[in-house]
């Protein structure tokens, strides 16, 4: 009788990658919808969200502009959920940063995406019935409003992603 | 035919029937190293990464079992094939082994012919590789400077996590075990007391860590609890801050100065200085002397004020020492790269290659690079490795 | 459309739709955008933003909105051909067919309708429209 035994590896994961022009907003988004969430070397954060004992989602937040090249975008992107892009909605620098990047994945990968706009603690005068549910940009990519302080927002952003990969598997 | 011959480690006691086995497995074209000293094992097995390990639990009494539960819970081992021969002949103890993880098991007195076809069934059925263990699925790596070991072992022991804290500075790597948020064990060479280890390893606040979440197999061997050790801990982690302030950077590298007129130096500072007689970094000779680390620090700190030891150019950087950590976690992962985690490790060895490659220069053109780095691969095809009933479920869970 | 092309890697940049739509929820006209973007592109951001201010007016009004008040808000195009005296046939200015014959003919008047697109998205979202 032999016990030589594989163990298969039956948890399932799903990997969202989270950038963009400020690491403490990558770390907000992430820490709302993670329950543990680890800041690493590097300047990068790293968030666990389990949906079931099988089923999670990892977010990887890849940290400041100077760590989009170091990324192995190579690796991640082909088995990837999506990407959310976060950047700050009233500064000009940082959108212009988040719009590069945007043009960059957009135009290397065929992932499914969205980019947030953080109005955290700023009137912005648009009642939320209009923005919460995001604008689609194409059919994998989405534009949203969020406000960073509120957990519920978070939860919205990625229910427009995964609500985009759904629709694509039907 | 195989590329590269497989390397056997074999932990037993010397006998006839083992050197049957060694001399009928190099016949078969496998490495086989002996040893019969399980910390010798032990230690072996980390720095050789062998391909299986053939071992006696009983061959050292409680040493077999602590090399079974060291090799289980070290991460860069923990993979590694274990086929067990015992003479343990109750069926109910052979099923308790057998349920530890043991991966194969040999009754002895055995047929070496019969282990060695065995083993060669295992390597043809299965390349090593592909032996993933259920229990490492996730973890993270990162650097001390940014996240202290308190900080580290505060979010396990805020998750109820269970895992083993792998700890690197300079040359030196250290464990420690946490069950449940638990700390349970803590191992670094030279320190046998677990709790004297563990605030040595407090003091380690520039290497590197790498986490993984994993079973721990062990019953504490620690009599104070996570917030007796914590309180114990900052006040260590307080004068180590305030001892290295007044020293120049650990990694400074210093040379003894050619005195004949040293017979006015005490024992200590004598002895100190022998570490000195070729370049070497402040951490490296503490780490190498008998020393406390804090009398350490006070000797080299004397010395350096008597202008006994000066500075010299040869830097032994501390990026370097650094990335052991992470070269390890990668040597190791490369053992699967269908691991999961392997994309986190991934970010790491970019950074690990841009950083060499790149060292400062990273502005203006980061946009323009990071475009070249993912046109290198044409334009990537995305598969979404989830199936929709699971993104039906993720989705459920955020509706909530 | 807009999918159509974006999926197929030859439409516009989702970064310049992005800051097109992000003058649209800021009520700026984009005027300061169309500098420099031709015709043909601004056909794709016309049909991109026309998209945007259906889902928008749907948003705020709900089952009050209809299509046609919105279109009220837009030069016809024969009004728009009845002031630049073009002797044209009225389908080729509505399929915009002479955007390579006459691109500046096309950009003016696409320009225009941007703008007033712009000025009834910032009526319908109360916010203040700034040129």
């Amino acid at each position: 009788m032999s016990f030589l035994s594989i163990h298969k590896d039956t948890h399932r994961i799903g990997e969202i990658v989270v950038a963009g022009p400020s690491l403490p907003l990558q770390k907000r988004f992430i820490t709302h919808l993670c329950n543990e969430v680890v800041i690493t070397g590097n300047s990068t954060v790293f968030g666990r969200s389990k949906i079931t004992d099988e089923l999670q989602i990892f977010f990887y937040g890849i940290g400041e502009k100077e760590n989009y090249m170091d990324f192995a975008w190579d690796l991640v992107a082909p088995k990837m959920l999506g990407y959310v892009l976060v950047y700050n909605w009233f500064e000009g620098n940082s959108f212009a940063s988040v719009q590069n990047l945007l043009n960059m994945l957009a135009g290397h990968t065929d992932c499914h995406g969205i980019v947030v706009g953080d109005v955290a603690g700023m009137p912005i005068h648009i009642e939320p019935s209009v923005y919460e549910s995001g604008f689609s940009l194409s059919s994998k990519l989405y534009f949203a409003l969020w406000d960073s302080t509120d957990k519920a927002n978070a939860k919205s952003v990625l229910k427009i992603l995964i609500d985009s990969l759904i629709n694509h598997l039907e | 035919m195989r590329d590269q011959a497989h390397h056997i480690v074999i932990f037993d006691k010397s006998s006839l029937e083992v050197e049957r086995l060694v001399q009928l497995l190099r016949d078969n074209s496998f490495d086989v190293t002996v040893l019969s000293n399980a910390q010798d094992a032990y230690q072996f097995c980390l720095v050789s990464q062998p391909d299986l390990i053939v071992f006696d639990i009983k061959v050292a009494g409680k040493e077999g079992l602590n090399f079974y539960r060291q090799i289980k819970n070290q991460y860069s081992t923990q993979r590694i094939p274990l086929i067990l021969t015992t003479e343990e002949a109750d069926h109910n103890k052979r099923v308790e082994l057998i349920e530890m993880g043991i991966d194969d098991f040999v009754a002895k007195p055995y047929y070496a012919e019969e282990v060695v076809a065995r083993i060669i069934n295992l390597f043809q059925e299965f390349r090593p590789a592909t032996f993933i263990s259920k229990s490492v699925e996730r973890g993270f790596i990162g650097s001390l400077k940014e996240m202290t070991l308190i900080d580290l072992i505060q979010t396990m022991e805020l998750g109820k996590k269970s895992g083993v804290i792998n700890l690197n500075r300079g040359d030196k790597e250290g464990q420690i075990y946490v069950n449940r948020g638990r700390i349970v064990d803590a191992v670094v060479e030279d320190y046998d007391s677990v709790e004297r280890a563990y605030l040595h390893m407090l003091t380690w606040i520039d290497g590197t860590f790498y986490v993984i979440f994993q079973d721990v197999h062990l019953d504490s061997q620690l009599v104070s609890d996570n917030q007796a050790l914590f309180k114990e801990g900052a006040k260590i982690i307080d004068q180590w801050r305030r001892a290295i302030g007044e020293l120049p950077s650990l990694h400074t590298c210093l040379i003894a100065v050619k005195d004949e007129n040293n017979s006015a130096l005490s024992y200590p500072e004598r002895s100190m200085l022998a570490h000195f007689h070729e370049s070497r970094s402040i951490l490296q000779a503490i780490d190498v002397s008998d020393f406390d680390d804090f009398d350490g620090l006070k000797i080299i700190k004397s010395l350096l004020e008597k202008g006994l030891l000066i500075k010299t150019d040869m830097h032994r950087t501390e990026k370097n020492s650094q990335h052991l950590a992470l070269h390890h976690a990668l040597e190791t992962d490369k053992r699967d790269a269908k691991t999961k985690y392997s994309h986190i490790f991934s970010i790491f060895q970019r950074n690990k290659r841009s950083n060499a490659d790149n060292h400062g220069s990273m502005n203006d053109k980061t946009d323009e690079r990071a475009e070249s780095l993912l046109t290198q691969h044409g334009r990537i095809k995305n598969n979404v490795q989830l199936t929709k009933a699971e993104l039906l479920l993720i989705r459920q869970k955020l509706g909530k | 459309m807009l999918n159509h092309l974006q999926d197929n890697g030859t439409g516009m940049l989702p970064g310049i739709q992005l800051q097109f739509l992000r003058y649209l929820l800021m009520g700026q006209s984009p005027n300061k955008l169309l500098d420099g973007i031709t015709a043909t592109d601004m056909l794709h951001i016309y049909d991109f933003i026309w998209e945007k201010a259906l889902e928008i007016g749907i948003r705020v009004k709900g089952e009050r909105f209809s299509q046609s008040d919105m279109l009220k808000h837009l030069k016809s195009v024969e009004q728009y051909k009845l002031e630049v005296g073009c002797k044209e046939p009225l389908q080729r200015c509505i399929t915009n067919d002479c955007v390579l014959q006459n691109e500046d003919c096309v950009r003016a008047k696409l320009k225009d309708q941007l703008n007033r697109l712009y000025r009834l998205i910032s009526s319908y979202l109360k916010i203040e429209y700034r040129m």
